[in-house]
């Protein structure tokens, strides 16, 4: 009898031991992300700009004058990594994603949420779509390593232009 | 059981409490997302 005790005590302070690990885990990874998200933030010093060849006020109107405006400079593109994200289901009815191995009530209620409602739009993801959903729902790699978006592809028969 | 005891039985189970919390940690670690930017 007192042997269960003791293993009953020792199973107690396993249990606490692990929670408390479970709580400082939690709450030192959020910390460190606190810190990184305040980081990013703050937007990286631009490097001075070289010194600007001094002119006569003559020569700086002339070159007012004479000079073509310079093209403005094509900003370069990022690409967004959001995927087609729809307020509601076309037609009012969403296509069951639980056709796609892998996806099952839980994460269908989730990218329904998202936006997400038919097939064809997880055919259309690109890898940074994926990526962007990955880190959005938190699936870890599971969108790759279940092949959804072939999988998707195979159920819409949608052609994909490269 | 008083607190005395129970100090004793985890200063003779401390390794496997450590190992508990060890796994308590990555489990915690993992559980956290970190939120879209």
């Amino acid at each position: 009898m007192t042997n269960l005790a003791l293993m009953a005590d020792t199973a107690l302070l396993v249990l606490m031991a692990y929670l408390a690990g479970c709580v400082l885990g939690y709450a030192a990874r959020r910390i460190l992300h606190a810190g990184s998200g305040t980081r990013r933030v703050t937007a990286p010093v631009a490097p001075a700009a070289p010194p600007k060849p001094v002119r006569s006020a003559a020569a700086r109107l002339a070159a007012t004058v004479d000079e073509p405006l310079p093209a403005p400079t094509p900003r370069p593109r990022v690409p967004d990594p959001r995927p087609l994200l729809l307020e509601g289901p076309r037609g009012g009815k969403a296509d069951n994603l639980r056709q796609i191995k892998g996806i099952g009530p839980k994460i269908e209620s989730s990218l329904h949420d998202l936006g997400i409602f038919h097939l064809d739009q997880i055919a259309g993801w690109s890898p940074a779509n994926i990526g962007w959903i990955d880190g959005k729902l938190a699936f870890k790699g599971r969108i790759t390593r279940e092949r959804w978006v072939e999988q998707a592809r195979a159920l819409t028969n949608t052609k994909i232009v490269a | 059981m008083n607190w005395y005891s129970l100090l004793y039985l985890a200063q003779q189970t401390w390794p496997y409490l450590a190992a508990a919390g060890l796994v308590g940690l990555v489990v915690g670690w993992r559980s956290f997302s970190p939120p879209e930017p």
